[in-house]
């Protein structure tokens, strides 16, 4: 840390604490940001760094602490009053309106006008102005849906600039980009900084902090942890921050006999150009493969592909015999079953009974009849041995708690007898009583002889239940653990890093 | 990002699952629950009833068998074609070809008689038209992930036009069999033979909507198309069967038309498909997909052919009855979504 006390921090949070119903999200957060610097926040998935942003920018009421801005205590309401406030916040996924073009977007709520008509040709003008000083070579009259994505980036940039922000926040501005465009995307960030503004940058990549940050602040379990100055300090300090003593912590570790036997599920290769490249991955019958990753790892596009719901080119093996994961009906057929991400997008027909849910991957066989009582029949047996509350069976699932939701995804696939089954993100949402109570049936399901790839961005919930923890760094396997035998702080490292010494 | 905390879990007891055990206060709510969900279903019935009892009342002419007769007469051929609509609606999808297709195939089946094809013959290809031009529909739209919308008006502008076109718009069929056109225009007893076709075409597909689980795959596709395809239902096959059957009644609504009138006419129901929608959506069906029924289309049908008789014994003019037909549709839907409302917040 060095004496930078003597500058008046541009951005000053002090002790921000916000929690979710069952999370802990920030315990105690800080951060102080001074003008004209690359401020980076680290931390892993779940260290609270996109809540600390979302308070900042007015989006999330923190429950405690305070928001200084130049010295002085505000009040950011609402996201509207952040950008009052000066803090414009640029998210990964840009919030852009691709059918406008660039200058319209650049502009859009605070268009040059005059007796409420837009004035067309100064707001053009005005448009190649901060167009050119983000760097930008396009003309302001593109449609921002045929940009590519470095340039949408751009745009993203100048509209920032157009509010007079004097924060700006940039959540992995360059999760997206290749390495050309990010070095375009750092030099603009290093002139932004040059003029005087304060750049709050989030990133998993370390290279790129190394690059373009000049301080920064470590954030771990939702508490800030450690400040560096980026030049003082290496990666490896900074990862050593980011993963903390985790010894300490009393995680359990799966204690079950290491599972023995020939893979059930061999994946070979799952290639789709531009996003994954993963070789070799194994599943024996009866045990539960973990997946880690940073986000954007391709945790949930791997799963997907090998379900069948994305194209991609693959090489897969099921008991030896080969498998095209052609459609979701092959996959289901072939013994697949998915709990997606996303619940209630994905996984649910909220509208419908708990019983239609549970028997609709069972009912497609002959005689294709009377679906209502033949779900109903298969499905019943299982829902009771998951344990799911319900009021009734004809009760519209949607009304059920997130637990009980996740378990009826899970009742789907048991009810159909599937062997194989692929869960992403199955905790998501839900409290601590519920996933442990998931995690426990899905080991159930595993010693009756399932083979189980379950991914998660909730390490200590792969170290505690599962077999084996294979990690994904920026779309390929990059290694393999045993939770019996690697501590979580070497696996964490893996995630971060990519390398595996 | 997930930001939520890094947890660490451990296994715990957990007690026997199912139907929990309910308190007299939860009993009290789910009696209530189920009273509002009967008020839901039911209140078409009751408005159903409420009109019928006004139009006694206003009308003397209006409980005569010949009336209630010709009434259902009236009411079949769109009925037929707003019971395929309920599918196509069901999944979310909507068919604008309907009219077009139903007046194409009554086209068809009158040049296919005037050419002494027998008439089960001539029937038959009537219908493949119709399903044919659906099943093109709805494979566009399924598998191209064309909006259906305009896919089928896209249908509606063609089919029309291949209905003009066979005949070069005139009317065609002048001595149909009598046997074809008993059909259209017989009766068993008092009840018009159309009546019948038309309960029976309700019947089964209520039967197949609830009893197979192609029904069942219909309602999973409507209620969430992503989470169906995931659960490895064949989401494009559903929708592009749903646009099929919607083409089969169709089709059978305008042999049927062929077969009352005695004549088929390129410019047949013209705007059948909107009064199709009508019924469907006052049936109690949502245009999202997932939720509503045969029997709300069947009831809603015969709602609006009574109003339509009602302005007609009162000798209101038909432009009345239009703006009137309008508005009373908007304030049953007002009431439907009220009612909705309400039960989902008991």
């Amino acid at each position: 840390m060095t004496s930078t006390d003597d500058v008046t921090p541009v951005l000053e949070m002090r002790d921000i604490r916000k929690s979710f119903p069952g999370t802990l999200a920030l315990a105690g957060a800080n951060l102080r940001v001074l003008p004209g610097e690359v401020h980076c926040v680290l931390g892993e998935n779940g260290a609270g760094k996109s809540t600390l942003m979302k308070v900042l920018s007015g989006s999330y009421q923190p429950d405690g602490g305070e928001i200084l801005i130049d010295g002085t205590v505000v009040q950011i309401g609402s996201p509207q009053q952040g950008m009052a406030a000066g803090i414009a916040v640029i998210y990964q996924e840009l919030d852009l309106f691709p059918d406008l073009t660039v200058a319209q977007n650049i502009f859009l709520g605070h268009s040059p006008s005059r007796l409420g008509m837009v004035l067309r040709r100064s707001r053009r003008a005005e448009a190649v102005q901060y167009l050119a000083r983000v760097g930008a070579t396009f003309s302001p009259d593109a449609v921002v849906r045929d940009l590519p994505i470095a340039d949408q980036q751009l745009t993203a940039i100048a509209r920032a600039l157009t509010t007079h922000a004097r924060i700006i926040v940039m959540d992995e501005p360059t999760a997206t980009l290749g390495e050309a465009d990010v070095d375009a995307v750092c030099a603009v960030i290093r002139s932004l900084a040059a003029e005087g503004r304060a750049v709050i940058y989030i990133s998993h990549r370390l290279a790129e902090v190394e690059a373009v940050g000049d301080r920064i602040t470590v954030l771990r379990d939702g508490s800030t942890v450690a400040r560096h100055v980026v030049a003082e300090s290496t990666p490896e300090q900074w990862i050593t921050d980011m993963i903390g003593d985790k010894r300490k912590e009393l995680t359990e570790v799966h204690s079950g006999a290491a599972v023995t036997g020939d893979a059930h599920l061999e994946i070979r290769h799952v290639r789709i150009p531009g996003l994954i490249d993963v070789e070799d991955i194994t599943v024996r019958k009866g045990e539960i493969v973990g997946i880690a990753g940073l986000g954007g790892a391709g945790r949930t596009t791997l799963l997907s592909a090998v379900f069948g719901a994305r194209p991609s080119q693959h090489s897969i093996f099921i008991g030896g015999a080969p498998y095209r994961a052609r459609s979701t009906l092959a996959a289901v057929r072939a013994g697949f079953g998915l709990v997606p991400e996303s619940r209630k997008a994905e996984g649910l027909m909220l509208g419908l009974s708990v019983w239609r849910n549970a028997g609709i991957s069972s009912i497609g066989r002959a005689p294709w009849l009377m679906p209502h009582a033949r779900g109903r029949a298969l499905s019943e047996p299982v829902i009771e041995r998951l344990g799911v509350k319900f009021a009734r069976g004809t009760q519209a699932v949607g009304e059920l708690s997130g637990g009980n939701q996740q378990k009826i995804v899970l009742a789907k696939w048991l009810t159909r007898g599937s062997t194989i089954l692929l869960l992403d993100e199955p905790t998501r949402g839900l409290d601590i009583g519920a996933k442990a109570d998931l995690y426990r049936q899905v080991r159930l399901l595993a010693e009756q002889g399932a083979a189980v790839l379950v991914a998660s961005s909730e390490l200590g919930e792969l170290v505690a239940n599962t077999d084996r923890i294979v990690v994904l760094h920026e779309g390929r396997k990059i290694g393999e653990f045993d939770p019996r035998l690697h501590s979580e702080d070497t696996i964490t490292h893996a995630i971060i890093s990519g390398k595996t010494s | 990002m997930n930001d939520t905390t890094l947890i660490a879990t451990s296994p715990t007891g957990v007690p026997p699952g199912g139907p929990v055990d309910r308190s007299a206060a939860d009993r009290s709510a789910a009696w209530r629950r189920r009273g509002s969900s009967w008020l839901v279903k039911g209140n078409l019935i009751i408005v159903f009833a409420v009109i019928v009892v006004v139009a006694s009342l206003l009308s003397p002419d209006f409980l005569t068998v010949r009336n209630i007769a010709n009434l259902l007469q009236q009411s079949s051929l769109t009925g037929i074609i707003a019971i395929g609509m309920t599918l196509v609606i069901l999944t979310s999808g909507i068919d604008l070809s309907v009219g077009s297709t139903a007046a194409l195939s009554g086209m068809v089946v009158a040049i296919a008689l005037d050419g002494h094809v027998p008439i089960f013959a001539a029937v038959l290809l009537s219908l493949v038209v119709g399903v044919a031009i659906g099943l093109v529909l709805g494979t566009i739209s399924a598998t191209l992930r064309l909006p259906a919308f305009i896919v089928t008006l896209a249908g509606l502008t063609a089919v029309r036009g291949i209905a003009y076109l066979t005949t070069d718009g005139r009317p065609v069929g002048q001595n149909l069999p009598e046997a074809f056109t008993v059909i259209g225009g017989g009766y068993l007893g008092v009840v018009p033979l159309t009546g019948l076709i038309f309960i029976g075409v309700a019947v089964i597909t209520a039967a197949v909507l609830k009893f197979t689980t192609f029904g069942e795959y219909i309602y999973a596709v409507g209620s969430n198309e992503e989470a169906a395809r995931l659960s490895g239902v064949p989401v494009r096959l559903v929708q592009i069967a749903v646009f099929g059957f919607s083409g089969l009644t169709a089709a059978l609504a305008g042999i049927l038309l062929t077969s009352r009138l005695t004549i088929a006419q390129p410019t047949g129901f013209q705007g059948a498909e909107l009064d199709a929608i009508a019924a469907v959506v006052l049936g109690g069906a949502s245009l999202f997909g997932g939720r509503g029924g045969v029997g709300g289309t069947f009831i809603a049908v015969l709602l609006l052919s009574v109003l339509k008789n009602l302005f007609n014994l009162l000798g209101i003019g038909s432009f009345f009855q239009m703006v009137a037909t309008g508005v009373i549709l908007v304030l049953a839907l007002i009431l439907n979504k009220f009612i909705d409302a309400r039960a989902r917040h008991v």
